[in-house]
């Protein structure tokens, strides 16, 4: 699993394609999520977590993008197709 | 410092704060990682202010979201308390990409861990605060960081302002064997 799989398909793909036919966007939710505190009817102060599971398991949403020009997009659909397993994955940064 | 290559960082330190009995919430999180990276010369690039419990860094929680993002660490609730930090499905993963950095800093991260893993939120509150107002502020002396830190957080008392301050007098002190 690569964390950074976007970025790594915009970056092969650049070399295909040309960096003029593409474009990466990336979205990740900011800031602590659903943990807040909350004030219970004890007067007591917990961590929402604590108090519900449904929150604890809410995932964290992180989209990436990597939008290709029309002129490349059916290409460019065949080439991921076959390359997508090679190019995400992982690749040691460091020896 | 790459976004991945912090986050091979973090996971380790977390791994070490765990190994250490450390609670390892994202509190205990932020002051470790706030000692790393001022006192340990550790280049993770947040930054951090001064905030209503001490040394905060608003770029770290977002990265600790990024990471549960990722699966990196995820979140362990702990029902009546809060949630703690636990390394994710993918952190062996990011940890491998980084052997190198991972070594590099290892002896560093170790320091904190054993020398903070242990603390509660209050007391590491207290800790990072002295740091902070040790290094950053003009105050030199114990008493005159001490009363500096009561003036700033006045929930914190002057008598454990000061046990604060000699204690990390001692931590910076201990910390020249690694640092060199």
């Amino acid at each position: 699993m690569n964390p950074e799989a976007g970025k790594a398909v915009f970056g092969a793909a650049a070399v295909e394609f040309g960096k003029e036919n593409l474009r990466y966007d990336q979205y990740t939710q900011k800031g602590g999520g659903s943990d807040f505190p909350v004030l219970t009817d004890d007067d007591r102060i917990c961590s929402s977590i604590a108090l519900s599971t449904v929150l604890a398991n809410v995932p964290v949403v992180a989209i990436e993008y990597v939008f290709v020009d029309p002129s490349v997009r059916a290409r460019a659909e065949k080439w991921l197709k076959s390359h997508r397993s090679d190019i995400i994955r992982p690749v040691r940064r460091e020896e | 410092m790459e976004r991945l290559q912090r986050d091979a960082l973090l996971v380790t330190l977390i791994e070490h704060l765990q190994q250490q009995g450390s609670w390892c919430g994202e509190t205990h999180i932020q002051k470790t990682a706030y000692f790393l990276q001022d006192l340990m010369a550790v280049p993770l690039g947040f930054d951090f202010i001064l905030y209503k419990h001490g040394p905060y860094s608003f770029d770290l929680t977002s990265e600790l979201t990024q990471m549960r993002a990722d699966g990196i660490v995820s979140l362990l609730p702990q029902p009546p308390y809060g949630a703690s930090y636990r390394p994710g499905r993918t952190s062996e993963v990011v940890k491998n990409l980084y052997p190198k950095t991972i070594q590099k800093y290892t002896r560093q991260i170790n320091f904190i861990a054993q020398r903070l893993g242990a603390g509660n939120v209050a007391s590491l509150e207290r800790l990072a605060t002295a740091l902070f107002v040790t290094l950053r502020g003009k105050e030199a002396g114990v008493k005159a960081r001490a009363q500096r830190i009561s003036q700033l957080k006045p929930h914190i008392p002057v008598g454990e302002a000061l046990d604060a301050v000699q204690r990390v007098d001692g931590i910076r002190h201990d910390s020249q064997a690694i640092l060199g």
